[in-house]
């Protein structure tokens, strides 16, 4: 990687008590690429996602994003630098409309979060803008349902929705196809690469499926036990003898 | 409903309540300005619980500081009704500025808590500090003031009705815009997932503490009123036990709908005065109303009133 790193994690360590989650991990994301974590479960990726977004301190290491360093920073300054992050679990506003779920978010990003007497969401602008995010994602003829209400497929780009109106520079997509069924998860991968391709948006994923990974990654780096494992290309990794042991053979094949 | 019959809505009410002291007997002037009274403050904390998903439980604490603010000026300043709203306000803003800060940080039980142990500390303040706030006896013995310009006296009840009235109104108005404001949404956001709406951005706790400081001060509003109502202010009212008045009032009414804790607060005194002219023991048949309520009407009366009217799914409607 010649550019300057966006996302540059060097000597990443956790620890829970006395179990050491991730040790001296280093990970480099370029900027306009797709690079993917993957590793077997309780690999560590998800606690790498939690130290990279705030949500943990890590023990040890340095995380520096766009230049600057956000080792520690906490969830919501690492968001507002354009670091954000979409969840394994479904993560949503449920009881809020899926319109109202992107104008939270749109109402942060221009500063007007704090406003007591106007109701800037209600703009015609503003609006206009989180149908916009609607439209792209498909989610617009949902827009006045309540989020509970809809088919898993939909929350979970509901989801990205959310990151989208924050205008990110760099996106961290935790599984974004588990329990998904093979259609919604098709419809995922398509929309990611679109993404990726037409919006400058870099994303960084983790992912236990293989087939998403070797189909959408440009870059792969392996976590296994907590370490960096291998990195390379996918067809590198792909023929990686030591991968191939980690994940017990057979399965690497998309 | 759209925004226009919104506000027609609210007008007729207004203007219905207005007219009421021309109509009722004078007992019934009494009891509706202390349900106007209490409405402010069931709606105050409605602001917290059913906006923001917090359950204070030292809400009358705040109400008190406002009663006490207000009398204290009135006991000792001049009697200017401009002064004993600034006094009481104006404590209860700063009170909930300090509690909030503390409290915030906390989710569920544990914010429960928090706001339970500030609540009766000010209560221990209330009770123990007799010098000040004249003990059990709390203060009393103050002239009323006069309203300015009008010139009305507030010992007449329908003067006292219908200025409560207007300071009601006025604070629910405030709570409507800010209810419906882009902070209203970013604050049922952070009810809806806290931890999302820090990943977008927002910083929870000051979202939480403006709501609480806004919450607080409307409910000293409150306390000014009841200390003019009363001419007096006593620490029985910010006893614990008077912070679940809000609380029956908001799940009786509805915490989902706008209106619903004031609803409440009518409802909750309607049944008193049904009750208690049968029996002294009328917390076992408000006990009796809230269980069926809790269970099979989570929404509240008027909550579920407007969902069957609207005929639609559950959200956050006027």
């Amino acid at each position: 990687m010649d550019s300057r790193p966006l996302l540059e994690v060097r000597g990443l360590s956790h620890r829970f008590g006395r179990f050491r989650v991730l040790t001296d991990v280093s990970v480099r994301v370029a900027p306009g690429r797709l690079t993917a974590l993957i590793g077997p479960n309780g690999a560590g990726k998800t606690t790498f996602y939690n130290c990279v977004s705030g949500r943990y301190v890590p023990t040890g290491g340095k995380v520096v994003f766009d230049g600057r360093d956000i080792t520690g920073m906490p969830a919501h300054r690492v968001a507002r630098l354009g670091l954000l992050r979409s969840f394994q679990i479904t993560n949503i506003f449920p009881g809020l409309t899926v319109l109202e779920n992107v104008l939270v978010p749109l109402t942060l990003r221009a500063g007007r979060g704090m406003r007591f007497w106007r109701a800037h969401h209600r703009d015609p602008a503003f609006v206009e803008r989180a149908e916009g995010i609607l439209e792209r994602l498909g989610l617009a003829e949902q827009a006045h349902r309540r989020a509970a209400e809809l088919p898993y497929g939909d929350k979970r780009r509901i989801e990205i929705a959310l990151v989208m109106a924050l205008d990110p520079k760099l996106v961290l997509l935790d599984e974004p196809t588990a329990g998904m069924t093979p259609e919604e998860t098709d419809r995922m991968i398509g929309l990611i690469r679109d993404l990726a391709a037409r919006s400058g948006i870099t994303f960084f994923l983790t992912e236990h499926d293989m087939k998403v990974v070797f189909s959408v990654a440009d870059h792969i780096y392996v976590l296994h036990q907590g370490r960096v494992l291998a990195q390379g290309p996918p067809d590198e990794i792909r023929g990686d003898r030591r991968v191939r042991e980690a994940y017990l053979g057979g399965s690497l094949d998309p | 409903m759209g925004g226009g019959s919104r506000t027609w809505v609210g007008l007729g009410l207004l203007a219905g309540l207005a007219l009421c002291p021309l109509v009722v007997p004078m007992y019934w002037v009494f009891i509706l300005t202390e349900v106007l009274i209490m409405g402010l403050l069931a709606m105050s904390f409605n602001l917290l619980f059913g906006g923001a998903g917090l359950l204070s439980f030292g809400q009358a604490s705040l109400f008190g500081v406002g009663a006490y603010g207000a009398a204290l000026v009135l006991l000792h300043g001049p009697p200017s009704l401009g002064l004993a709203f600034a006094a009481g306000v104006g404590g209860a803003a700063l009170v909930s500025l300090v509690i909030g800060y503390l409290c915030v940080r906390r989710d569920e039980i544990f914010f429960a808590m928090l706001t339970l142990g500030f609540g009766m500390m000010l209560f221990t303040v209330a009770h123990n500090w007799r010098e000040v706030t004249g003990g059990s006896d709390g203060l009393s013995g103050f002239a009323l003031p006069t309203l300015p310009v009008l010139g009305l006296s507030l010992f007449d009840p329908r003067v006292m009705y219908w200025f409560t009235l207007a300071v009601v109104a006025a604070g629910v108005g405030v709570l409507w815009r800010v209810h419906r404001s882009s902070f209203g949404l970013v604050l049922r956001a952070s009810r809806e997932n806290r931890e999302r709406l820090a990943f977008v951005g927002a910083s929870v706790a000051r979202y939480r503490l403006a709501a609480f400081v806004v919450s607080g001060t409307l409910s000293g509003a409150a306390g000014v009123l009841f200390c003019l109502f009363n001419q007096m202010a006593t620490p029985d009212v910010m006893h614990w036990a008077y912070s679940a008045r809000p609380v029956l009032m908001a799940v009786l009414g509805g915490s989902t709908v706008f209106l619903g804790p004031a609803f409440g607060a009518a409802a909750f005194f309607a049944l008193e005065q049904a009750v208690t002219s049968v029996t002294d023991s009328w917390m076992i048949v408000l006990g009796a109303v809230l269980i069926p309520v809790v269970l099979y009407f989570p929404e509240g009366i008027l909550g579920t009133l407007v969902r069957w009217v609207s005929g639609s799914g559950r959200g956050d409607r006027g």
